[in-house]
């Protein structure tokens, strides 16, 4: 340990175990309330779309963690008519109000948050709707674009998966298949 | 007989006209409607913090007239304006989604005084109104 070194070398390394420590230790959230869900629900005889622009996200840059909350009736329609059935016949918002998604993204590592660029992610979670909890995984984007962090995904889900059935008569209008984007931009949280 | 095939055609052709207007029919312009509430953001917040559930039976659904201070405006392209005003604590309040009508208005400033109405759905963090339409607005320095 007299060589003056093999002492600076481990006096670096020691610096280094330091600094990744502390650098793990401070985890940056990101957070918004301004973004965008938009559903699309495409059947032979009528063309459905719905869109939020209230979501509530919240991303854990350290520990993956990333979170979606909506409120149902926040969506708007063309068509008042549509908003109304939406609400009250399908998703009935009185009694399950939000929907919630909570995930992680399980290739995070490969993710850098403070250099611009763009990483293809793969998000695993639960996803609750009209008081349903089912597994989900989507794939999608995090993009840093001049230190601005932002999400994208497009997924597709089975309404009847959680729980929600069609008339028969409405088979041909509303599409059991409905397809979801997602698009958020967020903000460093203190 | 004729008489009558003719009052069933006018009632059918009546039906019909009323079904088509009801399933094209917009959502209203929120500007248009009559507030069922006039509130304070400050005062809003704190009713609805403190007494979630009943606050959503007595203001789902209903016109919101809401007065506070902007505290963050994001999306500014006017298609899909964000308002947020302050509920007192500086980091949430009462999110205003502007109903993208094509309004002509002036992007309001932050730490401006606002009046906007919307429709109210709930609570997430933030109060949220959609469908809202700023009733008046003044800047701190006019």
């Amino acid at each position: 340990m007299n060589n003056p070194m093999i002492k600076s070398i481990s006096i670096f390394s020691l610096l280094g175990l330091l600094m990744s420590f502390t650098f793990q230790k401070t985890a940056t959230k990101y957070f918004t309330r301004d973004g965008v869900i938009t559903f699309y629900s495409d059947a032979p005889l009528e063309k459905i779309s719905g869109v939020n622009n209230q979501v509530n996200s919240l991303i854990n840059d350290s520990s993956g963690a990333i979170e979606f909350t909506v409120l149902v009736k926040g969506f708007e329609f063309q068509k008042a008519l549509m908003q109304e059935h939406f609400n009250e016949n399908y998703m009935e918002s009185d009694k399950y109000p939000k929907a919630i998604f909570k995930g992680t993204i399980t290739n995070k590592e490969t993710v850098k948050w403070t250099v611009d660029g763009e990483y293809p992610v793969t998000i695993a979670g639960k996803m609750t709707l009209h008081g349903v909890t089912k597994d989900l995984t989507a794939k999608g984007k995090i993009l840093v674009s001049k230190g601005e962090v932002s999400s994208t995904s497009t997924f597709n889900i089975l309404i009847s998966d959680y729980g929600i059935s069609i008339p028969s008569v409405v088979k041909d209008k509303v599409s059991n298949s409905v397809k979801i984007e997602v698009a958020a931009t967020y903000k460093p949280f203190k | 007989m004729f008489r009558i095939l003719f009052v069933v055609i006018i009632l059918v052709a009546g039906a019909v006209v009323f079904g088509l207007y009801e399933y094209f029919k917009p959502n209203e312009r929120t500007a248009d409607l009559k507030a069922d509430y006039t509130i304070s953001a400050v005062d809003f917040y704190n009713y609805y913090s403190e007494n979630e559930d009943s606050a959503n039976l007595k203001y789902i659904n209903k016109v919101i007239e809401v007065t506070g201070v902007v505290s963050d405006v994001s999306k500014k392209d006017t298609s899909s304006l964000l308002i947020i005003l302050d509920g007192g604590n500086g980091m949430f309040g009462v999110s205003c989604g502007l109903q993208r009508t094509g309004e002509n208005f002036v992007i309001p400033e932050k730490h401006s005084t606002l009046t906007i109405r919307g429709i109210c759905v709930g609570m997430d963090m933030d109060i949220k109104l959609t469908r809202c339409s700023i009733v008046s607005q003044k800047n701190e320095n006019e």
